[in-house]
């Protein structure tokens, strides 16, 4: 039985992502496959990205994002900045980025994934060290 | 006693009024397309439920009404066919509504034999077992429902319209005799009121300081069935303003829903009482929340009341969430109170919801979250300062709880039975125990609200995930 609600099933299938619910323990989350990193950017062009759902959502907030396999900043050769801490997740070892909605920024109920990935592609594109 | 229902919003039901009432004196038609709510296992007498929704009224168009008379209507089979087409794209129930003269409400042989007909149409064009259902709305204001199913009927046994006024139809309610108990409320009230009491299934979710009043309020003033969920043990400092509780509670370690249930028990008014130790996320209480007419939201857990907020909009339950604001000065000493306030609000469609008035605290509910199913985790998000730690508890005082409780429970007997006039009907109350003033407050919702802006959840009902949240 699904736990994400209807309209971000649809959204998710209406834009052709290719995605699978897991869940754990003591969290769940949404797997995205083949996600595109910005172009020549990272030591990777596609890795698989991890969003954690909180109970409540999507009147409680998204918060961070993960991604498996590690990457680092092509040039740099290091990973971004807060882009560092391990998870665990679906027996995978998953890297956190710790990016934050700044505070009121989440609209409970009307923000959702659909909204969160345009946050997510924006970090990966400012990321630095 | 069977237990399908029907709840339906005043503002459908005007809709209904309008298309079946012709102005001509003929009968109209209409249909109403209802979500629908399931229950496998209904907590009051363990056998299944099934609520049915009002979601959308479809009039019937003059040009489609093939002959109307003062005693029946007939429409062309195309407008029923089109009507099953929305309703299977949804997953809805259609109910066929139509109006008698005064006197007659009963199903005649007439309505038999047409509805038969009619919805035989649904089960030959799909073999449908979807329940159909049929509607009379008599010129006195009167209704009376029944369900079709494989060919049989069953009958409605309560029809709800709901919103600003609580209006409940079942049999019996005019003929009762209502118990002497009562009899002092009904020289005030009327004794209509206390048969709609007794019939009432009201859930009260936490059971401290706001909720033990209600619960005992609730049971004093002859609601039939009481349902209390709080997941806390008695503990030293509640003594303060838990009613029905005790210093041996607390030694004993007993639950909050225990104390409460005693406290009802022993005034032994033969009210039905149902506890759930527990937290209203989990699946126990979704089910048992389903079978009640009304909700009073006592919890001041930031989750809990995300979920009340959704469940008065999808299911058509009315809340009545209420909440007490006591805040000191800083640094002051001895203390100064900065903050007396004690605000009940009612949720239901077209009201705006608890997001929108910022009851409901994001930041609060996610770290609430987070600590309850990932304390790990949590430990490290506020070391980490991304999430706010517990502060400092509040303060808390009994004659301000119960008082909240005793606005709330009235609100309730405003909206059953109307004593207020022209005052009824606000949204929200604050009563401020300072300056002991009593003020309406108003507030406009969020236009893009999934939850009271826009309808999209109204009467919808059962939907995976449960109220289209993840829980």
């Amino acid at each position: 039985m699904s736990f994400l609600p209807e309209r971000d099933r649809d959204y998710l299938k209406e834009k052709g992502y290719e995605y699978q619910e897991y869940t754990e323990e003591n969290q769940r989350g949404i797997i995205l496959k083949n996600w595109s990193l910005p172009s020549d950017k990272f030591t990777l062009d596609k890795i698989d990205l991890l969003v954690l759902i909180p109970v409540g959502y999507p009147d409680n907030r998204l918060d961070m994002f993960y991604n498996f396999p590690e990457v680092l900043l092509k040039q740099e050769q290091q990973k971004a900045r807060a882009a560092d801490q391990p998870l665990q997740f679906n027996s995978t070892q998953w890297q956190r980025w710790s990016r934050h909605l700044a505070g009121d920024a989440w609209r409970p109920g009307i923000d959702g994934i659909h909204t969160f990935i345009q946050a997510i592609q924006q970090a990966l594109m400012e990321a630095r060290v | 006693m069977n237990l399908d229902t029907l709840t339906i919003t005043e503002e459908h039901y005007e809709q209904l009024k309008q298309a079946t009432f012709r102005s001509d004196g003929k009968e109209g038609a209409a249909f109403l397309l209802c979500g629908r709510s399931y229950i496998e296992n209904e907590i009051w007498t363990e056998k299944r439920e099934e609520r049915f929704l009002s979601r959308e009224v479809y009039v019937i168009p003059d040009d489609e009404i093939v002959s109307s008379s003062t005693a029946d209507v007939t429409f062309r089979h195309e407008t029923y066919l089109r009507v099953l087409k929305i309703a299977e794209e949804k997953n809805y129930a259609v109910a066929l509504v139509h109006s008698h003269p005064k006197g007659h409400l009963y199903f005649s042989k007439t309505d038999d034999e047409g509805e038969a007909g009619l919805f035989q149409l649904a089960v030959n064009r799909n073999g449908s077992k979807r329940p159909q259902l049929s509607i009379i709305i008599e010129r006195d204001e009167n209704l009376l429902a029944r369900v079709w199913h494989e060919n049989r009927t069953r009958p409605i046994s309560l029809i709800r319209i709901i919103g600003k006024r609580i209006t409940l139809h079942y049999e019996g309610k005019h003929t009762t005799l209502s118990k002497e108990e009562f009899a002092r409320q009904a020289l005030a009230f009327g004794p209509a009121l206390n048969n709609d009491l007794q019939r009432l299934k009201v859930a009260v979710i936490g059971c401290g300081g706001t909720g033990s009043p209600t619960a005992m309020l609730l049971a004093r003033l002859g609601i039939g069935h009481i349902l209390l969920i709080d997941d806390d043990f008695v503990e030293k400092t509640n003594l303060n303003r838990l009613h029905g509780s005790s210093v041996s509670d607390v030694k004993n370690k007993k639950p909050k829903v225990k104390v409460v249930e005693n406290l009802i028990h022993a005034m032994e008014l033969g009210t039905i009482v149902k506890t759930i130790k527990g937290s209203v996320e989990s699946k126990e209480c979704q089910e048992a929340l389903k079978s009640v007419d009304l909700i009073f939201g006592c919890t001041d857990d930031h989750l809990g009341r995300m979920i009340l907020n959704r469940i008065a909009y999808c299911y058509l339950i009315p809340v009545i969430d209420m909440g007490l604001a006591m805040k000191v000065q800083e640094n002051v000493s001895p203390p100064v109170l900065q903050t007396l306030d004690g605000r009940v609000t009612y949720l239901f469609p077209n009201e705006v919801c608890l997001l929108c008035r910022k009851v409901i605290d994001p930041k609060k509910a996610y770290a609430e979250t987070l600590r309850k199913n990932n304390p790990q985790e949590y430990a490290k998000q506020v070391k980490e300062e991304y999430v706010e730690g517990e502060g400092n508890p509040s303060p808390s005082v009994v004659t301000f709880t119960t008082d909240l409780a005793s606005m709330a429970v009235t609100e309730l007997i405003d909206r059953l039975q109307g004593f207020r006039g022209e005052h009824s009907g606000a949204a929200e109350r604050r009563r401020k125990y300072i300056t002991c003033e009593e003020r309406r407050t108003g507030a406009t919702a969020r236009p893009e609200c999934p939850v009271c802006s826009n309808k999209k959840y109204y009467g919808r009902g059962d939907m995976i995930p449960f109220l289209d949240i993840s829980l």
